[in-house]
């Protein structure tokens, strides 16, 4: 048993709850638990618009053993409520004793549907853990992060089934205090469906969702490029 | 023709503030009317990850802030300079404030690009792009990556030229008009 071991989740998703980051995140949290960790779970929204003169984000992210982020990958790297709460902490932090160890893991999902997307931003994240005093235990990464908005996908155990493997055995090795192992990393990384097949139920998925809307023509052009306003 | 500054600076830092001056006034001698932004100064509220961008209103982002001008002159522009400090290797939290609300130029929809899928364009013409970032001593994986970020957006922008480039604090005024002279032409500007 493991109660005097805390793992905190940040969930750095502004659509919280719903998102995939929450998804994906809770259900590592929750496999954490079962292992007899304590847990926490803040969504972004909640450090930044909290307001938070007790500093309720600092005091249960210092605390915590294993920190855990699990993020939408922006146009390439970290949203930029995510690169301003990571500045943050690096600010707090700086030359702080005291700090004691703990383990920092990314989960970084990406719209498109390759996970090599997320390659740039890893490295970013592994900085920011070893700037801020973490112990870098890993990332992992996944592409067809959108597919998580429907709900039904959640429930399919085909297209689960490395993402679950995946984070069962990271949950194991957070156990064991060990970092990420490759396998996991890999498994996560698989597609869930063929990328012909995402980029199909992503264009009819659009034109559903832009008829119902009323949106019109989704290649409307707002700006006038080339005149100036 | 027309150029964009995206000053992601967090503050008032000597070398990228010399950067941004010597930017404007060299892009201005090549004839563009230069629109710059220094970001800090400016509340853009976070990308929400909606896609009413791409679903509810094409191409026009649902919040009416100044998100909607950085995107609407950006676009309006033939090319386009990020200034940032290096953070972990990547963007500051200001530069990405503005860099996430481009998203309304892209469509919902993909294409292959160099056998990778990416967002298929909302317009014909995308800039020509330029990253600059500031960085205390020249860690060569802050670099890389730095490099790689530019790289990756580039693709994502389809620019036709890209340049990334990176200051260190202990360079002069000297170096920083050498080099940003040495930046505009190699991305075609005279």
């Amino acid at each position: 048993m493991n109660s005097d071991k805390k793992a905190f989740l940040l969930v750095g998703s502004l659509r919280g709850s719903k998102s995939t980051s929450a998804f994906i995140g809770e259900y590592l949290l929750d496999l954490l638990v079962h292992k007899g960790f304590r847990s926490e779970k803040m969504y972004i929204n909640d450090t930044i618009a909290a307001d938070d003169k007790s500093n309720k984000f600092m005091i249960i992210l210092n605390n915590a053993d294993v920190v855990i982020f699990s993020t939408p990958l922006y146009i390439d790297c970290e949203p930029y409520l995510i690169i301003k709460i990571m500045e943050g902490i690096v600010e707090a932090r700086r030359n702080k004793e005291g700090i004691k160890k703990q383990r920092f893991i990314v989960i970084s999902n990406g719209g498109y549907p390759e996970t090599q997307h997320n390659n740039t931003v890893l490295p970013i994240y592994r900085n920011f853990a070893l700037e801020s005093g973490f112990e870098w235990s890993g990332g992992l990464a996944f592409g067809m992060g959108a597919a998580f908005s429907v709900p039904l996908v959640r429930k399919i155990s085909f297209m689960m089934r490395n993402i679950k493997k995946s984070l069962s055995i990271v949950a194991t090795s957070i156990l064991h205090d060990k970092p990420i192992p490759k396998n996991a990393v890999e498994l996560m990384g698989k597609p869930l469906v063929p990328i012909w097949a995402y980029s199909a139920i992503a264009r009819g998925i659009a034109r559903f969702f832009s008829i119902t809307n009323g949106a019109g023509n989704i290649y409307n052009m707002p700006i006038k490029v080339g005149e100036d306003e | 023709m027309n150029a964009l500054i995206f000053d992601g600076s967090k503050e008032n830092n000597e070398i990228l503030r010399c950067a941004h001056d010597v930017l404007r006034d060299k892009l201005q001698q090549a004839g563009y009317k230069v629109n710059s932004f220094v970001l800090r100064d400016i509340k853009i509220a976070p990308c929400r990850g909606c896609f009413d961008c791409w679903l509810k209103t094409p191409g026009i982002c649902v919040i009416n802030d100044s998100g909607r001008d950085t995107t609407s002159a950006a676009m309006r522009s033939n090319v386009w300079v990020f200034l940032t400090s290096v953070t972990f290797g990547g963007y500051s939290s200001e530069l990405k404030k503005a860099v996430d609300r481009l998203l309304p130029i892209f469509v919902p929809v993909f294409t292959k690009v160099n056998g990778e899928v990416h967002h298929k364009l909302r317009y014909k013409d995308y800039p020509r792009f330029i990253g600059i970032g500031l960085l205390e001593s020249g860690l060569k994986d802050y670099i890389d990556i730095f490099d790689n970020l530019i790289k990756r957006n580039a693709i994502n922008f389809r620019s036709s030229k890209y340049f990334s480039e990176i200051l260190l604090s202990k360079c002069t005024t000297y170096d920083i008009r050498k080099r940003v002279k040495e930046i505009l032409l190699s991305v075609g500007i005279t």
